[in-house]
């Protein structure tokens, strides 16, 4: 049985002291993720260590943290992913959010940038309640769309990758921006003019930069920089159409 | 809830992006006829003047005076908003910027016009 | 901000380089306009043509030319970075952005190759 040097980035507000590294040398089996040794940790070495997780199957979004450096979930990262040759993986707290305890972060922010954005599908009220069944369609490309940025957990995880976020914390982020993109993208929302002020301001979709961390760090591949591309493209063009 | 930004930025997004593409050809224009075309050669006064008699250079050099200096300055502010977002001071940038822009191409349409009418416009 | 327990996203990937260096090269390119407008503003200022040209002959000596080829790339950069952006402001390629991003490289590359080898002569002078 092989044992690997779990590094964790330590914080208790409690005590005054400033974060710190604390390492534990864990069990590891074959076919181990990484939240599994961190409840390993918790069970067996060290029942102060506070971290998020529920589900344990990357459906929860609850284990977002930072694994060697990258956002994840620890659900889904492998051990072997991250060992590439050393006996080493550091673990910290997501960034661009306050961390309340070791893993744990205040998630405020992320929320209330979420709900700014009105994500819920808003019906026209002027049109009448419809008497047969009804369909919208999509072309295949945009259902495809919508159905990927439908698949957000909410993990924060593309919030944590942002850079810009980091430089500027009143940006909307990305996962704002995708979610808002759910709703704008959906034939059935009548929402645009309610939602545009949220989306078109100097805070708002303009602040991305097209990085593509919050795309690349997705454990749900959503194309969130694409999503929020065509987010842009339409202010644009409901701008031009005024 | 949450509060947005200052309302807009479309028009700045999507005039950054106009004034790429135009700079694209207006910066390799202007590589092109004022350094590589003469590579080499001495270079003078009079050989600028020369060259600048050709109505579309000098168009090239005004037009890309004006895209150049929006291009960068409107980069310049978008990357100070990225920090400070309190309103007289953002107001302040924005103004001053506009200022500075000003100036900027006033001076550059003078050493301009010091080449084609052979003195300058404004200043001296 | 500043606090103890928080900490930005400071990663390094492709899209995050390329949207740094954008953003240097876009700032020493606003203090290379200035430079070269205070340095064509001889034409205007105490001396007139004659001036102009005694500054130009300064500039274009060995070491400047030298200097202009840290100039080319860092403009060839900021353009051809500047282009993958127009392609995913325009959505088009948005999935291949880090192949974008390299073939945008090869191409400046290649760009600031002939620079240098046309200006040759002038530094060797």
């Amino acid at each position: 049985m092989d044992s690997v040097d779990l590094v964790v980035r330590r914080y208790n507000p409690e005590d005054g002291e400033d974060p710190y590294w604390q390492h534990f040398s864990v069990p590891v089996y074959s076919g181990d993720v990484v939240l599994a040794l961190l409840m390993r940790v918790r069970e067996e070495i060290d029942g102060s260590l506070a971290f998020r997780a529920s589900c344990r199957s990357g459906i929860c979004g609850s284990d977002g943290m930072v694994i060697n450096g990258w956002p994840r979930l620890a659900c889904k990262t492998q051990v072997f992913e991250m060992l590439e040759g050393t006996n080493t993986i550091r673990i910290e707290p997501l960034y661009n959010l306050p961390c309340l305890k070791d893993l744990v972060v205040d998630q405020t922010p992320f929320w209330d940038k979420f709900q700014s954005v009105l994500p819920w599908l808003m019906p026209d009220p002027k049109e009448p309640e419809p008497e047969h069944e009804r369909r919208m369609t999509l072309d295949a490309e945009a259902f495809e769309m919508l159905s990927r940025a439908s698949d957000c957990i909410f993990c924060q995880i593309c919030y944590a990758a942002c850079p810009i976020v980091g430089l500027d914390d009143e940006f909307l982020g990305p996962q704002a921006l995708i979610k808002a993109y759910r709703f704008e993208a959906d034939p059935r929302d009548a929402g645009s003019a309610e939602r545009k002020p949220q989306l078109d301001n100097s805070e708002g979709a303009w602040r991305c930069r097209t990085i593509f961390n919050c795309t690349e760090a997705c454990p749900k591949g959503i194309p969130i920089t694409r999503g929020i591309q065509v987010l842009k493209r339409q202010l644009v063009r409901e701008g031009f159409r005024q | 809830m949450r509060a947005p930004g200052k309302p807009g930025g479309g028009w700045s997004w999507v005039l950054q992006r106009l004034s790429a593409v135009l700079l694209l050809g207006l910066v390799l224009a202007h590589l092109w006829i004022e350094h590589f075309m003469h590579l080499g050669r001495r270079f003078t006064y009079h050989g600028v003047q020369a060259r600048l008699v050709h109505g579309i250079y000098d168009a090239i050099d005004y037009a890309l005076l004006v895209v150049v200096v929006y291009h960068g300055l409107n980069g310049v502010f978008q990357v100070v908003t990225e920090r400070v977002h309190n309103p007289p001071a953002v107001r302040f940038l924005g103004i001053g910027l506009v200022v500075v822009g000003i100036a900027t191409v006033v001076l550059g349409a003078d050493i301009l016009s010091a080449f084609l009418a052979g003195r300058p416009w404004f200043l001296l | 901000m500043g606090q103890k327990n928080y900490r930005v996203a400071k990663i390094y990937r492709t899209g995050t380089w390329a949207w740094l260096l954008h953003r240097v090269s876009g700032l020493l390119i606003v203090a290379y306009l200035y430079f070269h407008l205070i340095v064509l503003s001889s034409v205007v200022w105490p001396g007139g043509p004659r001036a102009f040209n005694r500054v130009v002959a300064g500039l274009t000596s060995p070491p400047f030319i030298v200097a202009d080829w840290a100039l080319f790339t860092i403009i060839f950069f900021h353009a051809l970075n500047g282009v993958r952006l127009l392609l995913i402001d325009a959505g088009w390629l948005v999935g291949a952005q880090r192949t974008v991003f390299w073939v945008a490289m090869a191409v400046g590359a290649a760009l600031l190759g002939a620079s240098v080898t046309a200006m040759l002569p002038l530094a060797m002078r």
